[in-house]
């Protein structure tokens, strides 16, 4: 089997964007839905390095979404998933979003070129992130008492 | 104090592993010695990063927006995750509740708390590569009696529709007559979802 160190770049550089664009939608999607269609760039990222799918950037608009999320369940408004679709359980109208916030994070810097190929990314695992998780909001804490209900069996 | 033993975190897999957009997390460590087996360096609980629960809730947390909007969440693969079935209880407890936890295994496992997750797991892949004991033994060193039982006890207990059976085609190890075989023996148990899939293998020539 022929080993094409750029040819293995190339198809993983594809799936990366593939997955980006895909992601961008599933944004643009909720964003319409929780009636903050600005916080979602409206086209494809036209960033041509190399990434996993997700950077600061994508990170910064799922932090505003999620902020927005939270926002409403501590307003009482109800979210729920029904099928595939995320919705409104009502129809009302939704609170006004605080002003949005633009981020402006800087794009990653190319990886250097080295001896014509480009230098192979790191391990598609997860890379510990440098931003904070967003805190979960308290409608969501309910725990399962999965041990509670163990016990009780016993 | 117990931790997980995780060896990779893979964010953004989409109907993958389960509904929606699912974080995959591979746990270390697996008592079968299956030939093809894509994840060998998991085999030996090395390398590996530990957490608690708490740690690595905090870390799946970070795509809380997508599970939200997909009907996505978390899948424990590995490796054999039900090795750490009492870290997936500790870690199901305090998860929100409509965060998804699926499970990707062989069955192959047998410890106090692999039937609680059996039951409290939202949706369970289960991999059975044969249900021909010899096939079985000659892929990966061991006999499936404990597989089969715990088959057994998740049609006992009515979990059939949470579970799909997955039955490979293993290149020079099953046949078409053999996958056949163990579809038909799977849907006599009683199960319905049932998925063919074909192991990939670089052959070189």
């Amino acid at each position: 089997m022929i080993n094409n160190d750029y040819g293995t770049q190339k198809v993983e550089f594809d799936t990366h964007k593939r997955k980006c664009e895909e992601l961008r939608k599933i944004r643009m999607q909720m964003a319409r839905t929780l009636g903050v269609p600005e916080l979602v760039r409206d086209e494809p990222c036209n960033y041509s390095g190399q990434c996993h799918g997700t950077c600061p950037a994508c990170y910064m608009e799922e932090k505003a979404l999620m902020d927005r999320i939270y926002e409403l369940l501590k307003s009482g408004v109800v979210l729920t998933i029904k099928g595939s679709e995320f919705e409104k359980e009502s129809e009302t109208m939704l609170p006004p979003a605080k002003p949005p916030i633009i981020y402006n994070p800087p794009i990653p810097p190319m990886p250097p070129i080295v001896q014509g190929l480009i230098r192979p990314l790191p391990p598609d695992g997860f890379e510990t992130p440098a931003f904070p998780t967003p805190p979960i909001p308290e409608p969501e804490k309910k725990k399962r008492g999965i041990f509670d209900k163990i016990k009780k069996e016993k | 104090m117990k931790m997980f033993k995780v060896h990779t975190i893979n964010r953004h897999r989409q109907e993958i592993d389960g509904k929606g957009i699912t974080t995959l997390i591979g746990l270390a460590g697996c008592p079968l010695q299956c030939e093809y087996c894509i994840n060998k360096d998991v085999l030996n609980f090395h390398p590996v990063k530990e957490y608690t629960e708490t740690e690595l809730m905090s870390i799946i947390m970070i795509d809380w927006c997508y599970f939200i909007a997909s009907g996505g969440g978390v899948t424990f693969g590995g490796g054999e995750p039900l090795l750490q079935s009492e870290m997936i209880l500790k870690f199901m407890d305090i998860l929100p509740e409509n965060i998804k936890v699926n499970i990707e295994t062989s069955l192959n496992c047998d410890n106090e708390f692999v039937k609680h997750v059996i039951r409290y797991a939202d949706e369970i892949f289960i991999d059975i590569k044969s249900m021909n004991g010899d096939i079985y033994r000659k892929y990966t060193g061991k006999c499936n009696d404990i597989t089969k039982r715990w088959l057994e006890y998740i049609v006992a207990h009515k979990l059939q529709d949470k579970c799909v059976i997955r039955i490979p085609r293993i290149y020079n190890y099953t046949s078409e007559e053999d996958i056949e075989y163990s579809i038909r023996c799977i849907r006599r148990m009683g199960f319905e979802r049932i998925g063919r899939l074909d192991y990939i293998i670089d052959i070189e020539e």
